[in-house]
């Protein structure tokens, strides 16, 4: 037995090591050329502004996922993921790097650190960062905790808490995306989880996607709706007769095995792909792209977009403003946007809403609503190191009185949470240093 | 090279190989990792715990059991020896928790409750059958 687990983990290291493609240098594709200048953004932000923030949201998006020739292009595919950005060492010319889309996020956290969304039905998810906001990571040493120290010490005091310190700010070109994949069995139909708005969903318990009304059927075979006999049960309920839906509708990348071995190793991944497969991920599996956030530096708070899969995505308030150069699959996606913590506001008077169902309907009501009434805004303005709970979901402006990530002397951390926390090699050389 | 030198140098080989994977591993994570084993907050809990079977009465590994109430939903999957055990909250009773069983490739499952004797909370036991 104690030979068969040191087999396993000794293939899991050599995958690990092994697993790794020589790219060359760093490439990254930038964002392009904004479509409101920061003037006309701070202006946006006293007027009934929301549709021509959607076309500005719109406009990030098919600026890093354009379709060349019918087929999808993920430009972002060359991004940086989180692990690198974050590693202790540089990447360097010709270094081998783990293939697109990289390590999920928390793959390598030690276990006191990994947050704890105990019994919640998580999705396969990475953070990837284009080359400005790598850059901006790496040049100013963001990644090392001595760093962040060193700024809680003697840093830049932050614009709008001065009690804080804060980050050198990214760049305007910066921007930071985190994906959420669905696993998806290339040989047959997998049930899909669609959210549909529901006043239900305002229950204190927050809304896995396992409790969503409605599930669709992914395959490879026919196109929607030309199938529609089939039962399927997922989540502890049974679907009759859901809508078909054609993987090449969505966003999808094909798992190979070493991704299927990387993608096993990290728990979160594994419950996802068995609360999905019944089985873990295998060779040959798809993962199709269900959401994304997309964090855009171009102003101080940041512009905050989230996108998620629907099958009737010309439908409703998250489908409008969707411009002509968003093509391809991508139109098959829903958006909402956040500028602000507050404005515009809702029509029921309160703290403008911005989440994505697949990442944070699922987060409890803590007393200011669950996680369809959060923001982004409010949400990423609390990201300081050192690292502090993001919940309980909070609603408009900041409260610095009451909530301690606005505490004296702590480091704001550029509205990014991933930066809120140290890397490894420094906590291991802390705790080596300690222990000597 | 004898025996002992063989499995020496192998484990040698395997404590570095563990080791640099760890040190060049990033430590990141943002508010949306997931690590069932970090649970909690180490508030005491109502423990409910079960299996699921197959109609042969063999044990399923990768079955979700989701125990519903109002207020939240806990999601887990079995284990590869077909059982599963989580905790909720003190103040959520057991005639408050719908459980729910499934895995693809089989009917929705059918569950059978034990609850503890003398009305106790804790521990609640939970089997789910599967039939093809």
């Amino acid at each position: 037995m104690r030979r068969k687990i040191s087999g396993v983990i000794t293939l899991g290291v050599l995958f690990f090591l092994v697993d790794a493609v020589a790219l060359g240098e760093p490439q990254g594709s930038e964002l392009s050329q904004p479509y409101l200048s920061h003037q006309e953004l701070g202006v946006a932000l006293d007027a009934d502004i929301l549709p021509r923030q959607r076309v500005h949201v719109w406009g990030v998006l098919s600026s890093i996922a354009p379709v060349s020739g019918g087929k999808q292009a993920l430009l972002f595919a060359d991004w940086f993921n989180e692990a690198e950005v974050f590693s202790a060492k540089d990447q360097r010319i010709g270094q081998r790097r783990v293939p697109f889309p990289g390590l999920p996020i928390g793959a390598s956290a030690v276990a006191e650190l990994r947050m704890s969304h105990y019994g919640d039905a998580p999705l396969i998810t990475f953070v990837h960062y284009n080359v400005s906001a790598y850059r901006h990571v790496r040049q100013h040493q963001l990644y090392r905790e001595k760093r962040l120290q060193e700024i809680g010490r003697a840093g830049e005091n932050d614009a709008t808490f001065p009690s804080m310190k804060t980050i050198p700010p990214f760049p305007s070109t910066a921007v930071v995306m985190m994906t959420g994949w669905w696993p998806v069995d290339a040989k047959g139909l997998t049930p899909m989880p669609v959210w549909d708005p529901d006043p239900a969903d305002l229950k204190m318990g927050g809304n896995n996607y396992t409790s969503w009304k409605r599930v669709v059927a992914i395959g490879p075979g026919e196109s929607i709706e030309s199938r529609q006999s089939t039962t399927l049960v997922f989540a502890g309920r049974a679907f009759p007769f859901p809508r078909h839906v054609h993987i090449n509708d969505l966003v999808h990348i094909k798992v190979d095995r070493p991704m299927a071995v990387r993608l096993m190793a990290d728990i979160g991944s594994r419950k996802a792909a068995v609360l999905v497969l019944g089985r873990p991920l295998e060779a040959g599996d798809l993962l199709a792209l269900v959401g994304m956030h997309i964090f855009s530096a171009e102003s101080s708070t940041g512009i905050w977009g989230t996108f998620w899969w629907h099958d009737r995505p010309m439908e409703g308030p998250f489908a409008k403003d969707r411009p002509d150069n968003v093509k391809g699959v991508w139109r098959n996606y829903l958006m909402d946007t956040a500028f602000d913590a507050m404005l515009p506001r809702e029509p029921d008077g309160s703290a403008r809403v911005c989440f994505n169902p697949w990442f944070e309907a699922k987060f409890p009501d803590g007393g200011q609503g669950n996680g369809v009434t959060s923001n982004c805004v409010n949400c990423h303005s609390r990201a300081s190191y050192p690292t502090i709970d993001f919940l309980p979901i909070r609603r408009g402006y900041p409260e610095p009185l009451d909530d301690p990530a606005f505490a004296a002397g702590r480091v704001r951390t550029g509205q990014l949470w991933s930066v809120a926390d140290p890397s490894l090699a420094d906590r291991e050389k802390r705790r080596s240093r300690q222990a000597n | 090279m004898n025996a002992l030198g063989n499995k020496i140098l192998a484990r040698s080989i395997m404590a570095v190989a563990f080791l640099a994977a760890v040190l060049e591993s990033p430590l990141t994570w943002a508010p949306y990792g997931y690590d069932p084993a970090a649970h909690k907050d180490d508030k005491p809990g109502n423990v409910y715990f079960g299996s699921a079977k197959d109609s042969n009465a063999d044990y399923v590994s990768g079955a979700t059991i989701i125990l519903e109430t109002k207020k939240l939903e806990i999601v887990t999957v079995t284990d590869p020896t077909g059982r599963f055990r989580v905790e909720l909250p003190v103040d959520v009773l057991p005639s408050a928790v719908t459980p729910h069983c499934s895995l693809k490739g089989y009917k929705l499952g059918e569950v059978v409750t034990r609850l503890p004797p003398g009305g106790e909370p804790s521990p609640v036991e939970i089997n789910c059958v599967l039939g093809k």
